[in-house]
């Protein structure tokens, strides 16, 4: 049967078999531990890229499909799993990111590291989940799923200030998740279903001041988890205050997963004829060049390496929000651009900000001085890597800013542009502040570039490992930014996807 | 019965402000585990037994315990 | 005065939104029972389909079983999290307890507690209940351990370690069950049709008493759990 793909069930159901083994992982050599975390995420990564390649004639024609349903059939309430050109591209990227974050990971945390992948891969499971899902419940499950599990692991670290921000985190993500959770159950009493494809169908029946209230109660969750303007200051506290590569997740890979889930329901699900019926569309857009706007200029006041990363952040979503709300074909293609561009660049940067943090006092600007002398080669990927996203030509940042701005400049609206320009110079500002205070003079002898370089051999050595893994996310900036056309094929399906919600809706419909 | 319901759901009302109203914790916790079994017969009135018999394991019974604990951490005033 | 403005002032928010509330809830239909017929066909056709005799066990573990391994999923990775959070290093000093008559009295009711909270587990799909709530009434006779008998008795008598492997049991009891519906029934949670004796009976409904079984032990020992995390400092500050 063409409509059965078990592999669906098993990137959900391979992470929680996973994070039950690492749970147990107490009592294994600490070997044996980064063996089972790293072939865990492996098996996954080879899963997810193996489906890639098979169905690469599909993705081509852009039919490809697959689905899993769990239940009777002929039931009206099965559980529908589908897999399109979209969520394939997001599952791809997301879990090629994860990989390389797990690998850090095994070398970065030092202690209760059982209890840490037990976690991390059960976030994993449930951003695979709500990526996967066909169903607005299930949908929800795993949202509030992933708000609950990344909870313990920003107060990984148990201080106050990571308590402080932990608890502002639930409390602002579960207020989220109330809000998505009022809109699904509004939606249930008027169509009597939660199968995204059966709202779409029938979203139009509902009256117009209910659909208002419904997109409204969905934008106001959505907003408060990608932290744009008005309620985003639980974000910075919340991505500096854990370990780097729990930043790396949150920052990197969450943000995408909320990103691509606004996209399921205001293109597949809810048309987006309907935003622009309400004018809605105008408002979130301004509001996201605002946020973005915002976010570049308080990144220029924080004085924590991290805050000013997690501030940045702030800006670039912002920014592919917005670039999202112009619905126009060119705008698709460099917002998922975008999205790919930022997903490796901010990795990259939380990653080796945690490599770099690792012997400082703090993380206070004044206690980053020659931090550049120390570890040279680290650091030089550190400037690449922010060079990328200011947008300097050789590197995917700039492709993806480049297109970005195309798009403004095609729809004509001219302060989004503006903005994609400002966002670029401020944050030049930033990142040198930064790097000329990594770079002032200090007493201690320092290791010469050349004798870094050659002890890359060492690979298996623990902090080497570490290394590596900038290098890669270094060398991946560098890669797609001279080959971006690598993304033509995938990106193009996706926004065809974006475009034709009608053949998803009949897919999963008649499945 | 649909005067006893009427009855229940005032005194639901009640319980629910009377456990916001007053700043001892403990006063509020007990309201909230009365505002739990009255809610777990309204359930029962309308043949949710399920529903009842979670309710009033989870509502009145372990959330008012946990809750106790949170409480008596509170007051030995360690914030380790 | 600046308290009354301040008071006048969140008076206004409150009645401002209640009334949006209202106005947005009064555009809700009347209530006339569910269309598409889901109520009607559950009570129609569930028995037929499941076995289960109590309607609700079916939803909960068979149509909808995977929202429900999610669920309990939730209370895995929140006993991880608080665990995580609050662990310390030392052992904990018990308490003394609580009276001797409340010892007694309790130690009488306990077993019945214990044998109330199994019989729910297994007639979960016969009559009200199920795994959640059994678990939960197993999870309260640790409760009532550590707080009338002081926590290091309930330690010597069930060790967290002893509580973590019924936890990570349950789990695999319930992802084992999904996995198995994969390669006999073809579809993952499925429900599997081996020992099905006549409905009514303690072992009919394919596998939705074990179903009841993984979850109830994984639900209460993770709430016991949490509930022995968080007392820990408590007592040894008591005494």
């Amino acid at each position: 049967m063409s409509w059965m793909n078990i592999e669906l069930i098993l990137l959900i159901a391979l992470p929680a078999l996973t994070a039950v083994i690492m749970y147990f992982s107490k009592y294994f050599k600490q070997r044996l531990r980064n063996f089972f975390a790293i072939t865990g995420a492996g098996i996954e990564l080879y899963l997810i890229f193996s489906l890639f390649v098979v169905n690469y004639e599909a993705v081509k024609k852009s039919d490809f499909f697959l689905q899993y349903t769990i239940g009777y059939q002929n039931t009206p309430f099965v559980i529908n799993f589908a897999m399109d050109n979209l969520s394939l591209l997001f599952s791809l990227i997301v879990t090629g990111a994860v990989f390389l974050i797990v690998i850090f990971s095994t070398q970065y945390i030092r202690d209760k590291e059982h209890r840490y992948f037990a976690l991390f891969f059960l976030v994993l499971a449930a951003i695979q989940g709500s990526i996967l899902t066909a169903d607005l419940f299930t949908l929800y499950l795993f949202i509030e799923t992933i708000t609950i599990f990344t909870t313990p692991l920003i107060s990984f670290k148990k201080t106050e200030e990571t308590t402080r921000a932990a608890m502002q985190y639930l409390f602002y993500g579960i207020t989220g998740g109330i809000f998505f959770f009022i809109s699904m159950i509004l939606i249930y009493f008027k169509l009597g279903t939660l199968k995204m494809a059966a709202v779409a169908e029938s979203f139009s029946l509902i009256s117009a001041p209910m659909q208002l209230t419904i997109i409204i109660f969905f934008l106001l969750a959505l907003i408060i988890k990608l932290g744009i303007f008005p309620i985003h200051f639980w974000l910075p506290r919340a991505h500096s205050a854990c370990p780097a590569p729990i930043s790396a997740l949150l920052s990197g890979v969450l943000l995408k997963v909320y990103l691509y889930i606004f996209m399921r329901l205001f293109w597949t699900m809810i048309s987006f004829d309907f935003l622009v019926n309400l004018h809605l569309n105008a408002f979130v857009l301004d509001l996201a060049l605002v946020s973005s706007l915002i976010g570049h200029i308080f990144a220029l006041q924080a004085d924590n390496l991290k805050k000013m990363l997690a501030y940045s952040s702030i800006g670039h979503i912002g920014m592919i929000l917005a670039v999202l709300m112009l619905n126009t074909e060119a705008a698709f293609y460099g917002g998922l651009l975008h999205i790919i561009a930022h997903l490796l660049m901010k990795s990259g940067l939380f990653l080796s900000s945690g490599y770099l943090l690792q012997r400082t006092l703090s993380h206070h600007i004044d206690d980053l001085k020659g931090i550049g002398h120390k570890n040279r080669l680290v650091f030089i990927a550190f400037i690449t890597i922010c060079l990328g996203t200011i947008g300097m030509p050789p590197l995917i940042g700039f492709v993806s800013k480049w297109y970005v701005l195309l798009a403004f400049l095609k729809a004509r609206h001219f302060f989004g542009a503006f903005v994609v320009g400002a966002g670029s110079i401020i944050a030049l500002i930033y990142y040198l502040r930064y790097i000329s205070q990594a770079y002032e003079t200090v007493k201690s002898e320092s290791l010469s570039l050349k004798e870094e370089f050659f002890s890359l051999r060492e690979i298996f050595n623990s902090t080497n490992i570490m290394k590596t893994v900038i290098y890669i996310f270094t060398l991946l900036v560098i890669f797609f930014g001279l080959s971006y056309q690598l993304f033509e094929l995938p990106v193009n399906t996706a926004i065809f996807e974006l475009l034709n919600p009608q053949k998803y809706i009949e897919l999963v419909l008649g499945g | 019965m649909a005067v006893l319901e009427v009855i229940l759901v005032i005194f639901l009302v009640f319980s629910a402000l009377m456990a916001v109203r007053f700043d001892e914790e403990l006063i509020s916790i007990i309201f909230l585990s009365i505002f739990s079994l009255i809610l777990t017969a309204l359930y029962l009135l309308h043949k949710a037994a399920d529903v009842a018999l979670a309710e009033a394991v989870i509502g009145a019974g372990l959330n008012t315990a946990i809750f106790m604990s949170a409480i008596s951490q509170i007051r030995h005033g360690d914030s380790d | 005065m600046n308290k009354l403005i301040k008071k006048i002032m969140s008076l206004f928010i409150l009645a401002g939104v209640t009334y949006a509330l209202y106005q947005n809830f009064s555009l809700m239909p009347e209530y006339q029972g569910l269309n598409e017929g889901l109520s009607s066909y559950i009570i129609e056709s569930g028995l037929n389909d499941t076995g289960s005799l109590n309607l609700i066990t079916a939803v909960l573990y068979d149509y909808r079983a995977f929202d429900s391994l999610g669920e309990s999923t939730v209370i895995f990775g929140a006993v991880s999290g608080i665990v995580l959070i609050l662990s310390r290093k030392m052992l904990p000093v018990s308490s003394k307890g609580l009276s001797f008559i409340v010892k007694r009295t309790l130690g009488i009711m306990t077993p019945f507690i214990a044998l109330f909270g199994l019989y729910v587990i297994t007639h979960g799909h016969l009559t009200p209940g199920g795994g959640f709530q059994g678990g939960v009434i197993l999870a309260a006779i640790s409760i009532i351990f550590s707080i009338v008998y002081g926590s290091a008795f309930d330690y010597r008598r069930y060790s967290p370690q002893t509580k973590t492997a019924l936890e990570t049991g349950g789990a695999m009891i319930f992802l084992g069950l999904g996995l198995a519906g994969i390669i006999l029934e073809g579809a993952f949670l499925h429900n599997l049709g081996f020992l099905t004796a006549e409905t009514g009976t303690l072992i009919s409904a394919g596998s939705i008493p074990y179903i009841n079984i993984g979850v109830g032990f994984k639900v209460g020992a993770g709430l016991a759990i949490i509930f022995y995390s968080m007392i820990q400092k408590t007592f040894e500050e008591d005494f």
